[in-house]
């Protein structure tokens, strides 16, 4: 019988296990992401036109570029340059600057949906740019932001799984590994999509929750 | 005479290769009331942004209390000169309280007690103490200018600007509007205020500069610029708006 969840059960620890790696990395990608992102998106729309030159290339290799490559860049190129990292500082520090890249086009176009009425009005009462974008601007964007932002939260907690090929014990790599020994590969992928679903929809619940606390 | 509370020389503005102000020059004396008039796109609302700098201009000086203002004094010489524009901007995720109490509590760091006070005698004076926690949402347009009106007006300023502050309105909210202005003018503000409301001209103007081209065509008292105005251009922008 091939369909057999048995090792499933036997190797639940280990699973679990790599879930929460999986989490853990995804999270601290998602914040790395999110501040980097943040930032980009500032400099992306700053006066200075290196910042805002930093920001465009930035972007568009980052973007255009797969994940799986900038991975192995990070983690078998730069060891040539003398720099190496851990499998999991690679895993996370790919993930979130490849994350930043999307946050920061979705923080980007958030901000420029704002009235532009609205922050002329900021200015008029004698905010200071920075008082404009913490007061009026942020608030309003944050809103126009929340749903493409957890899609994009989503897919990073899915893209986690790549980092199995830099050698990261998360869940993905776990399971084949049990594979490996068991050949039970039907139960084993479908118990851990069923493990990426039930994370995937710890952060839906959790925006349903947001978006209804800010509008 | 009282003093000369701003003065605007010779203010050139383009953008990019189109000039919109071509010299513009002329000086607002403290408590004084200036209709700006003129059609639509000759520059009235640059001359007001320019003011207060919203807009950078390539020539020309404005000088606020005689003295000119530098580039790193642009935010405080703004608490000083309050602004209502044509459609309203009331801060879309801010009770009206809130709207009025930001700046005065952010930018002037006045102590919230003494904003949330500040704020709700000035919406007696506008006539909304019941709508002190709606959000724009929830008010008509009219409202919505009054609560724009006593957001500038908490900030204490010494001077006015208004653009065009009744022309996104419905006709039957005109008049609560320019009662508030009115009210404002008799408080003693110094004040520039765009419009097309004729009567309002009339009643509260000092004095009525009408613009066109980018160029000043004239700057009288009302009763000789409607009852004695000799410029043909004048006359027959006068006869089409009074014709609406
Ligand atoms: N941000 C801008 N960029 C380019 N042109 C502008 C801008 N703002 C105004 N203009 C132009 O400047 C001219 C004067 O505009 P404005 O001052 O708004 O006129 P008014 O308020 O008298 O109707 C118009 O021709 C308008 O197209
Ligand atoms: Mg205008």
């Amino acid at each position: 019988m091939i369909v057999d969840y048995s090792v499933v059960i036997n190797k639940l620890p280990y699973l679990l296990q790599g879930a929460a790696v999986t989490f853990y990395i995804s999270v601290l990608s998602l914040i790395l992401g999110l501040v980097c992102g943040i930032l980009l998106a500032l400099m992306r729309d700053a006066k200075n036109p290196a910042l805002s030159k930093f920001a465009f290339v930035y972007i568009w290799i980052f973007r255009g570029t797969p994940l799986l490559v900038q991975l192995f860049i990070l983690y078998f190129g730069l060891p040539s340059l003398g720099m190496s990292l851990s499998s999991f500082q690679a895993a996370v520090l790919g993930l979130g600057l490849n994350t930043a890249a999307y946050v920061a086009e979705i923080i980007r176009s958030g901000i420029q949906a704002v009235d532009p009425g609205q922050r002329e009005a900021a200015k008029a009462l004698g905010m200071s740019w920075g008082l404009e974008m913490r007061r009026i601007v942020a608030p309003q964007a944050a809103k126009i932001c929340l749903l493409p932002m957890v899609n994009q939260f989503v897919a990073t907690l899915k893209n986690s799984s790549i980092v199995s090929l830099v050698t990261v014990a998360e869940l993905m790599r776990v399971g084949d590994q049990i594979i490996a020994t068991s050949f039970n590969a039907f139960s084993v992928y479908t118990s851990i999509a069923l493990m990426y679903l039930i994370m995937t929809s710890v952060f839906m619940v959790l925006s349903n929750v947001l978006k209804r606390k800010l509008v | 005479m009282s003093e000369t509370i701003l003065s605007l020389k010779n203010i050139h503005k383009s953008f990019g290769s189109n000039e919109v102000l071509k010299g513009i020059g002329f000086e607002l004396k403290q408590g004084e009331k200036i209709v700006i008039l003129g059609p639509s796109g000759s520059g009235k609302s640059t001359i007001l942004r320019c003011i207060n700098h919203l807009e950078e201009f390539q020539e020309g000086e404005i000088s606020f209390k005689g003295k000119k203002v530098s580039r790193d004094e642009l935010n405080s010489l703004r608490t000083h000169i309050g602004m209502v524009f044509q459609r309203f901007n009331i801060f879309s995720h801010m009770t009206v309280l809130e709207n009025i109490i930001e700046a005065p509590v952010h930018v002037k760091k006045m102590k919230k007690a003494d904003a949330i006070e500040l704020a709700e005698d000035l919406l007696k004076k506008v006539g909304l103490e019941d709508k002190r926690d709606s959000y724009a949402k929830e008010l008509s347009g009219g409202q919505q200018q009054r609560v724009a009106i006593a957001r500038a007006l908490a900030m204490q300023p010494d001077i006015m600007l208004f653009d065009e502050p009744t022309s996104a309105l419905d006709p039957e909210l005109v008049g609560e509007v320019l009662r508030v202005m009115k009210a404002v003018a008799d408080a003693g503000m110094s004040m520039i205020v765009v419009t097309h409301e004729i009567g309002f001209a009339r009643d509260v103007a000092d004095r009525v500069v009408f613009v066109d081209g980018g160029k000043i065509l004239d700057d009288k008292p009302p009763e000789e610029f409607f009852n004695n105005q000799k410029n043909e251009r004048i006359r027959s922008f006068l006869s089409k708006i009074s014709l609406k």
